[in-house]
């Protein structure tokens, strides 16, 4: 009992400190984000070879496109509970938001695609995604096209 | 031969053992020849041995051990001998404890850290594939339907936890990533 005594007094200190240090540390973290916003076609044409890096884009149903062409390609800084607006090629306005940094390290992320005065075209998108990995927005009508919108949070790395 | 001589367990354990100088083997030699009751223990000696080799080998074999220690549990039993027997691990015990009192800790750091997180909507769906019965509809939130085909997958890829298509409809599916991880797809039919 030596030992155990104090284990017993230091653990919920030490357990208040973790909790306290997690918090704090979660408060300042900042996550990159990527939305790219794709024009896709079903005529002939060509694949911007930039969208190698998203082998998802190849496979269906996004193969029935026969051309790619990127239109925007930005990059964010997402804080948790602050909005980030990305303007779209179609007058629309792509906000995102990073909810919240899950204790697995997979991001809750909350979209939605609305056009002033108007009915918004998408009112509430809630994704999980893992460091890196995208998740995509299709078929608004565009130019002939249909715009593929993909939003990458983090990186792998992160 | 009997007689009512007792030679002490240890000397003669250290005996069998061949542990004794000359001169002690000598004397507890000529004393076990002169008694019955201290062949029988010379006896029950050689037969624990050979429990103990026996169980030696098997696990040599690579036999498994919780058989192996079974075997040589009911060998001791079966053969009492005054230098062998089972002793209850105290440290062990203690050790157990601290490592409670660790893991206590521990529970009570995460569970602090996960009441400090802010609340969130309620999940809606992990998430959905086109062939497996996900719905949309016009104006209201879009959930899998059949929640026995709600696909489970470690943390990798992305999924629709909840989506609203407003005045439009909509489907959500999963393409697969580079790493076969699931992709989630919105895709949206503008009215």
């Amino acid at each position: 009992m030596k030992l155990v005594t104090p284990i017993l007094r230091i653990a919920p200190l030490a357990a208040l400190a973790l909790a306290l240090m997690a918090g704090h540390a979660e408060a300042q973290e900042r996550v990159s984000a990527e939305v790219i916003v794709v024009l896709a076609k079903e005529s002939a044409g060509t694949v911007d070879p930039a969208l190698a890096d998203i082998p998802a884009l190849q496979r269906a149903p996004f193969n029935a496109f026969q051309s790619m062409e990127i239109l925007d390609r930005k990059r964010e800084q997402l804080r948790e509970g602050v909005d980030r607006d990305v303007e779209l090629p179609n007058g629309r306005t792509l906000r995102i938001r990073l909810q919240r940094v899950m204790p697995d390290g997979r991001y809750r992320v909350q979209v939605s695609i609305n056009r002033p005065e108007a009915d918004a075209y998408l009112p509430l998108l809630q994704v999980v995604t893992a460091p890196g990995d995208p998740f995509f927005v299709a078929g608004q009508s565009h130019r002939g096209g249909t715009l593929v919108i993909g939003v990458r949070v983090g990186r792998a790395s992160d | 031969m009997s007689t009512d001589t007792h030679i002490d367990d240890d000397k003669l354990q250290r005996f069998y053992d061949g542990e004794l100088t000359e001169g002690e083997a000598l004397v507890v030699g000529r004393d076990v020849d002169a008694s019955d009751l201290e062949q029988e223990r010379v006896a029950q000696m050689e037969r624990l041995g050979e429990v103990l080799r026996a169980g030696a080998d098997a696990e040599a074999d690579g036999i498994d051990a919780n058989a192996l220690f079974l075997r040589i549990e009911r060998g001791i039993e079966a053969e009492p001998a005054p230098r062998l027997k089972l002793i209850e691990g105290r440290k062990r015990k203690n050790r157990n404890t601290a490592v409670v009192a660790v893991a206590m800790g521990i529970a009570a750091a995460v569970a602090i850290a996960f009441l400090a997180q802010p609340a969130t909507e309620p999940e809606i769906a992990d998430s959905a594939h086109p062939d497996e019965g996900d719905t949309a509809l016009a104006g209201g939130n879009v959930a899998v339907e059949d929640p026995t085909h709600v696909q489970l997958h470690p943390p990798g890829g992305s999924s629709v936890e909840l989506v609203e298509f407003g005045a439009n409809t909509g489907t959500v599916f999963e393409v697969e990533g580079e790493r076969g991880q699931p992709l989630a797809v919105v895709w949206i039919a503008e009215e």
